[in-house]
């Protein structure tokens, strides 16, 4: 089933034209990795998605409907966004940042019933953060915040999962523990997108990499077709060792690339 | 801190129940004080029906709506100032900073510059809300349409400094030395010698105002994660946005209009009760409302004890006591940043 | 909507209070809350009828009847100590504070407010509503009548040249037209200046202007510290004083020249006198 797909987009932010002619579709039980230099549109093509920016041009449908026709209530349930940053403005505790997720389920005037008390709990336990469900928010480490934002997304329960690089920040371990949970919802029949700078770990956990360059999809599909030493050395100016070490891929840039080889 | 603030707990409870339990308490309270020797025994014969018809008087026309007029502007600020700052996420902002008090305070003086004000009670008050509706309309336009916090900031900013020079031009070009003196008394603030029609006039607008700010509860939680995240989480910004100025308008201008300018309640309240409400900002609405309350009864009850002649002013009392309790906020978040 | 019918009702019963006033029975317990009516009340009340009067009335910047307002109950305007003052009739200002007039309005009190004067008709005009309202119209009459006699008396005085007067005030403010001081000038036969700049009501004075333009007499406001305050910087100026020096200038008593009462024949009488001593000036230079 196609969970999200959009057909040439184009998207402007004050008349500077950020992505053009973009294709995109997610499947169910997909995990889908976007990748590209900074200021290469990734999180503006995210938030596109998503419905946070308008579209100047194309079409975006989730599960079969335009974007535009949802109502915002209704796409909230299906579609979870975790933005970069992982911004809390007041310490709150951490229950009660994740139990936020809850809130496109709850009737207004609701108090979180113990239903949704038990999917907090999991998104909780599934982001290894349940052991500091009462701490304050802005007492957590930058890793440990990471997780309950996560956290606070898989509350939502939600069809697509959009997340602006969520293992930023995170240790080496943690960050296989997302990748691994992603990759787990994924199975169990959630889209995901994820921004992610880490080539290795895209590689190595994604269905899909879609690669953007120069306002387009310079190259699409599994990550052997995407991670080329040639898109490689043209989309991120390096060159890279590209290996795999008992079946595992990785890659490693080893220096910047001549810019003449453009 | 304390590290455990969960959030449905006997903690909140008992929080509410100590707030209503003060509200009550400064209420009577603010029965009980005024010039007159009119005390707390009056006040239970009126509840047998035996008064006197002087004490009657006193205590149900006089100290009743003043009372009235101070639970419900104290409640519109503080919950003002709670929605302020949920919906800017800043513990510095405050209910007058979309232009609303500013406004209403212009459209007071005005009635007492042309002498409007003196040809019917209710004259002030009501040039005082019209001409902070008009204000909100400005503020609505000058804000644009994608929802964004730091035009709206800027838009108030504008409105408020437009209104307090032509509430200065007023001054400047009073027809005689009296009507300055009026418009200066009233610009600092009072509940004295107000009656039952204003306590009827601002109710409407008030209980419509609370009603559109405790609407937003939910918003202003989704809020705690960013714009983006609140908009995903199936909230629109702009909706939010005319929620709250609306609700800031008709209550807080509502206020303004019959107890003049009073500062420092709006901004103060909400950051001392957010630590005991677990910093959830839907929860600290109605806390910082019976907090807001408390504190202005409070004060009202302050300035009849403390000066037996001519009365101190409401609002010079909350300022006095608001700006250094400010400077403290300043001193002590700067330190917990740099910590 | 029930307020404008409360408003309309309010109304008729302001109107109607009006017209019953002569029948009204004489009042026996007045309280004043404003300065100005304290002051005619005082003028045309026995003592004994007069229950409170205005903490103003006994302060020496504001008041001329000091001596007459001691030992009468004071008070700060407030609705709750004048209901226990049991008035039956309470004389305020058109500026003094709304809501408490409107509150006792509504309590039920009988309340007469006297407006802001601008010349000198309305002292007439505030003299004649105060007696009525007190039940001593002929007292009233009598006050009138005298205070023309001795208005026609100081207008008697020939007037060859009239010199130009300018209002010199702490913070460099100045009286022009359409005010008691300005009525107060031109009584007592001479030009206001600021009243020639256009200035209407109180307003700026710019030490410049004040230098450029032609004046004889500078009446200044008291002043009130030996020192002075920042208000008074103005005084200090070397190019004020310069002025100061090549022209006439007086210290005027506020008291009479606030409120519109017979006093404030005492303000013209005194300029009255000013105005000789500058015209003898004159013609022995």
């Amino acid at each position: 089933m196609t969970l999200l797909e959009a057909k040439n987009l184009s998207v402007q932010l004050d008349q500077k034209t950020i992505l053009e002619g973009i294709h995109f579709h997610l499947q169910a039980g997909e995990l889908v990795a976007l990748i590209g230099p900074n200021g290469s549109g990734k999180t503006t093509l995210l938030k596109t998605l998503c419905g946070l920016l308008p579209a100047q041009q194309g079409k975006i449908t989730a599960l079969g409907t335009p974007l535009a026709s949802i109502p915002r209530q209704q796409l909230a349930k299906i579609l979870a966004y975790l933005p970069q940053g992982n911004e809390s403005h007041w310490s709150i505790t951490v229950e009660s940042l994740v139990m936020l997720g809850r809130l496109p389920h709850q009737n207004p005037w609701q108090t979180p019933s113990n239903h949704d008390k038990e999917i907090v709990c999991q998104a909780l336990k599934a982001c290894d953060a349940l052991q500091f469900k009462d701490r304050p928010v802005d007492h957590l480490s930058g890793g440990e915040k990471a997780r309950v934002m996560l956290a606070r997304a898989l509350a939502v329960e939600p069809k697509i999962l959009l997340a602006d690089e969520p293992v930023a920040g995170l240790d080496p371990g943690h960050q296989l523990e997302v990748m691994e949970r992603f990759q787990q919802l994924s199975s169990s029949g959630m889209g995901i997108v994820t921004v992610i700078h880490d080539l290795t770990l895209a590689a190595r956990y994604c269905d899909r990499l879609v690669l953007l360059y120069d306002q387009q999809v310079l190259a699409e599909g599994i990550p052997e077709k995407v991670l080329t030493t040639k898109n490689l050395a043209l989309s991120f100016n390096i060159q890279a060792h590209i290996g795999k070490m008992q079946g595992l891929p990785f890659i490693i840039p080893t220096s910047v690339a001549h810019p003449n080889q453009e | 801190m304390p590290l455990k603030s969960p959030l449905f707990s006997i903690e909140h409870c008992s929080l509410f129940l100590v707030l209503l339990l003060l509200t009550i308490l400064t209420f009577a309270g603010s029965l009980i004080v005024g010039a007159s020797s009119v005390g707390w025994k009056d006040l239970l014969s009126v509840f047998v029906g035996q008064e006197s018809e002087m004490a009657h008087l006193i205590l149900l026309e006089i100290r009743l709506p003043r009372a009235l007029l101070g639970l419900m502007v104290g409640f519109t600020l503080g919950l003002g100032g709670a929605v302020l700052q949920g919906y800017l996420r800043n513990p510095l902002a405050e209910p007058g900073l979309i232009g609303v008090s500013g406004a209403a305070s212009f459209g007071a003086v005005i009635t007492i510059y042309t002498g409007a004000a003196g040809l019917f009670a209710l004259a002030l008050p009501l040039g005082s809300i019209l001409t902070a509706l008009f204000a909100v309309f400005l503020v609505q336009l000058l804000a644009g349409k994608n929802g964004g916090s730091l035009r709206l900031i800027l838009a108030g900013i504008a409105v408020t400094s437009f209104a307090s020079a032509l509430t200065s031009l007023a001054l400047n070009m009073a027809p005689n030395p009296f009507v300055s003196l009026e418009i200066m008394f009233w610009l600092m603030g009072s509940l004295a010698d107000r009656s039952f029609e204003h306590v009827w006039l601002v109710m409407p607008f008030m209980i419509i105002g609370w009603a559109l700010l405790f609407k937003l509860g939910r918003s202003l939680d989704a809020l705690t994660l960013g714009e983006d995240a609140a908009q995903t989480l199936g909230f629109n910004l702009k909706h939010i946005r005319h929620l709250m100025i609306i609700g800031v308008a008709l209550s807080v201008g509502a206020a303004t209009s019959v107890s003049g300018s009073i500062g420092f309640v709006g901004l103060v309240v909400p950051h001392l009760l957010r630590r005991w409400v677990g910093h959830k900002p839907s929860a600290l609405l109605l806390a910082s409302g019976l907090g807001g309350a408390i504190l202005l009864l409070t004060a009202d009850i302050a300035v009849r004890l403390l000066t037996t002649g001519t009365e101190l002013k409401l609002g010079v009392l909350t300022s006095l006591i608001g700006a250094p309790f400010f400077l403290f906020l300043i001193v002590k978040t700067k330190r917990n940043t740099m910590s | 909507m029930a307020f404008s019918w409360r408003c309309l009702i309010f109304l008729l019963i302001a109107v109607s209070e009006i017209w019953l006033e002569p029948v009204l029975a004489k009042p026996e317990r007045i309280v004043s809350i404003n300065l100005c009516t304290d002051q005619l009340l005082m003028l045309l009340a026995d003592r004994d009828r007069i229950i409170s009067v205005s903490y103003l009335a006994t302060k020496k910047d504001t008041s001329a009847m000091i001596r007459e307002a001691t030992g009468i109950t004071k008070n700060h305007g407030r609705a709750e100590e004048i209901m226990l003052m049991k008035p039956d009739l309470i004389l305020a200002g058109s500026f003094t504070s709304h809501p408490t007039v409107f509150l006792l309005k509504k309590l039920g009190y009988r309340i007469v407010e006297v407006p802001v004067i601008r010349n000198l008709d309305d002292i007439r005009q505030n003299i004649k509503t105060v007696a009525e309202a007190i039940g001593e119209p002929q007292r009233g009459i009598k006050m009138i009548a005298n205070f023309d006699d001795r208005l026609s008396a100081l207008q008697a005085s020939p007037t060859t040249k009239k010199p130009i007067a300018v209002f010199y005030r702490e913070n460099s403010y100045t009286t022009g037209g359409h005010t008691l001081a300005n009525a107060i000038l031109d009584t007592a036969g001479m030009l206001n200046l600021a009243k020639q700049l256009g200035i209407s009501g109180s307003g700026h004075l710019p030490l410049e202007t004040l230098l450029t333009h032609p004046s004889d007499i500078l009446i200044l406001g008291r002043k009130r510290s030996q020192k002075g305050s920042v208000a008074a910087a103005a005084f200090d100026h070397p190019a004020f004083k310069k002025l100061a020096e090549s022209r006439l200038a007086i210290t005027i008593h506020n008291p009479y020249w606030i409120c519109g009462t017979p006093f404030v024949l005492d303000a013209i009488e005194h300029l009255v006198t000013v105005k000789k001593t500058w015209q003898k000036t004159l013609s022995s230079r």
